[in-house]
């Protein structure tokens, strides 16, 4: 047959455009039901958005607050008993040699008293170099960043607490002696005496702490170290580095540690809390399926005047289809954006009431990550689409000559 | 009830012999039966005709007649329980729904008795929408419709919802929309069965210039027998059958109001009997 001949290729169709055009119209010709649907989707969506992007601020800000600026791909290694299992040059030298390694940088941990301007106080010393300094991700506070010479020393903040000297920037230059306490390689101990000038200060905790050059104590006999920081070349290779460094003995310990811990505390958290958010959600996508489902109920003359007049059942359905997204589209945009806006009023609330009381920084307990905005999205083109699809389906199987008979 | 009818009403007048025009439409062996929850009830048995092309055609007879449900066959919409309907060459209940859908949009127009819009748009818009279910774009559509528009007298109330206009006046859009993808056949289901005798007029006016001067095929369902003469075609349609099919008016218009007032009276018979 001809027509069959023709039919055969790709018949015009009508345009998305003007399905578009009609889906916007026959929403906004119930202005109201619309509104309170898309109502529905906006709390439902933000909820969600809402509730996630706390844990995701949350997560990052207790990262920030855990790991700091320290190299996830820095190792901790000590020992667990320092008389059989020695962390000295020799074993420096063969985790040097391990593949991935990049960086060992060695620090003499001791006990150690300090006299400033005729007061003692009890302090940790850190006998180290500048590379160790540098892993160590100190937040300096005041003063030069690293060690130039063998009497040049860094304090933390607690120290000055100790002494009285409350400001950092005019402890700096200030005379320090530290007496610390070392055990040489016979098992005797010696007292090591250091004139040092205070060349920075940083904000590392509560207990009193000296860094200065490991010089002096090698020089003095200081056989073992008290820890090393290693640095591997990715972060992928951490776990094949500690495990080189556990076999010789050692304990080893990552910033990944403590993150993983984070994450898994953080994924249940999120699970949560999408679950509660999602009950929100499932109540607006059952309104929206309501109202999609009211609407065609209200429509089959138009679906059955549509099919005489040449629609396919495609058509049709695109056309609940179409509807069904825009009525997500909105929700969805509606409910990011409302769920960003009430974070970021609550981030500034939240960092105001913290300047006050002298936290210094940007608070953002709330954050809207462009992963979570994509994720959102396309969730929501997911749900529109199931939830169109038992409504278009309906539409699909309207006989027009049915309703328009039955008038 | 008896068989009234003459002999020479039945078998030999159910199609219409080619007079000078080949037919656009032709309708072989149709039967329809519906299933009810009480039984199968048969609307349309063995009708056969064939309607040359640029006439007009009127199928008449009484409710329930089976008037409506031969054109909703004719406009694809009703699969005929058997029997054959070949339209402008294509055999239409050989294609499928989506088939019929397309063929529909290019080659039939239906007016409605009710009129059916879509809600959310306006009188051009709605007149535009075969033209965008045949995938035309939104411009060219919309200009299309207010050409046509225009022909039925309505362009000044394009902005308006149809609703809202009276019942004349939607029924004139109707006919705007009926027309607007240039179909060859207009198909009208009592089109003026709710309007007053102008408007009525009216209606029947613009069907006639649409078969005269623009040239197409009507095929209008009614039960007035006063526009009967305006035709070319009749069909007399009574239980589901032809009962008569002419081309001279007057002796078709006497011998359905004959066979009316016969029924009429034999069905008064029967009741009395039944008493």
């Amino acid at each position: 047959m001809i027509f069959h001949r023709r039919m055969n290729h790709s018949r015009p169709v009508i345009k998305p455009q003007i399905l578009v055009s009609i889906a916007i119209k026959n929403l906004l010709a119930k202005r109201l039901r619309t509104f309170l649907t898309v109502i529905g989707i906006i709390i439902g969506i933000g909820a969600v958005v809402f509730l996630v992007s706390l844990v995701v601020g949350l997560h990052a800000v207790v990262n920030q607050q855990v790991i700091g600026s320290k190299s996830v791909s820095s190792i901790d290694v000590t020992t667990p008993n320092d008389t059989i299992i020695l962390l000295n040059d020799t074993n420096v030298n063969k985790i040097n040699q391990f593949a991935h390694v990049t960086v060992v940088a060695p620090a003499y941990i001791l006990a150690g008293k300090i006299s400033y301007q005729g007061s003692q106080s009890d302090t940790v010393v850190y006998g180290t170099d500048n590379q160790y300094i540098s892993l160590s991700a100190l937040k300096f506070e005041a003063g030069q960043h690293s060690l130039k010479t063998a009497d040049e020393a860094i304090v933390n903040t607690s120290l000055l607490d100790l002494i009285g000297q409350m400001n950092p920037s005019a402890a700096i230059n200030q005379k320090l002696t530290v007496q610390s306490t070392i055990t040489t390689v016979d098992g005797t101990q010696k007292t090591v005496t250091s004139d040092l000038n205070i060349v920075g200060v940083v904000n590392t905790g509560a207990g009193a702490e000296v860094y200065m050059g490991s010089q002096t104590f090698a020089n003095a006999g200081a056989y073992q170290y008290g820890q090393l920081k290693v640095l591997a070349d990715n972060r992928k290779n951490v776990p094949v580095v500690r495990q080189l460094i556990e076999g010789l003995g050692f304990t080893t310990s990552s910033p990944l540690d403590t993150l993983s811990q984070i994450n898994t505390i953080f994924n249940i958290f999120t699970f949560v809390v999408i679950g509660f958010g999602g009950i929100g959600m499932v109540i607006a996508i059952l309104g929206m399926f309501n109202t999609l489902t009211i609407s065609l109920l209200e429509r089959t003359r138009e679906i059955g005047l549509m099919i005489t007049m040449g629609a396919r059942k495609a058509d049709v359905q695109r056309l609940l289809v179409i509807e069904a997204l825009l009525l997500s589209i909105v929700g969805c945009f509606g409910g990011i954006f409302s769920a960003w806006f009430l974070g970021q009023v609550i981030n500034i609330f939240l960092t105001h009431f913290a300047n006050s009381k002298g936290v210094p920084g940007a608070i953002h307990a709330f954050s809207v990550t462009p992963m979570l905005v994509l994720i959102t999205i396309l969730l929501t083109f997911v749900v529109g689409f199931i939830v169109a699809f038992y409504p278009s389906r309906r539409a699909g199987r309207i006989n027009p000559f049915e309703v328009l008979r039955n008038r | 009830m008896k068989n009234i009818l003459p002999e020479s009403s039945t078998k030999q007048n159910q199609a219409y012999p080619k007079k000078d025009s080949k037919p656009l439409i032709s309708v072989t062996d149709l039967n329809k039966q519906f299933n009810l929850k009480s039984g199968q009830i048969e609307v349309l048995h063995d009708i056969n005709f064939s309607i040359p092309e640029e006439s007009f055609t009127i199928i008449f007879g009484p409710s329930g007649s089976g008037k409506s449900t031969i054109l909703n066959v004719l406009s694809g919409l009703e699969q005929p329980t058997q029997g054959r309907v070949i339209i402008d060459g294509q055999d239409l209940y050989g294609l499928d729904a989506d088939q019929r859908a397309y063929f529909r949009a290019h080659t039939i127009g239906i007016v409605h008795q009710d009129n059916y819009w879509m809600n959310s748009l306006n009188v051009l818009e709605n007149v535009a929408m075969p033209l965008y279910l045949a995938g035309s774009p939104r411009e060219s559509a919309l200009a299309v419709a207010l050409d046509s528009l225009r022909r039925v007298g309505m362009d000044s109330y394009k902005n308006y919802l149809p609703t809202v206009l009276s019942g004349g006046q939607q029924q004139r859009v109707s006919m705007a929309r009926a027309l607007v993808a240039t179909p060859k056949l207009i198909l009208a289901d009592e089109p003026t069965g709710d309007l007053d005798s102008k408007n009525g007029q009216m209606i029947m006016d613009l069907l006639l210039y649409f078969q005269r001067e623009l040239k197409r095929t009507i095929v209008l369902v009614t039960h007035n027998l006063e526009y009967l003469p305006l035709s070319d075609n009749q069909l007399y349609i009574l239980d589901g059958k032809i009962m008569a099919a002419q081309r001279n008016q007057k002796q078709l218009i006497t011998m359905a109001n004959t066979l009316s007032a016969q029924i009429a009276a034999l069905s008064k018979m029967e009741d009395e009997a039944q008493k």
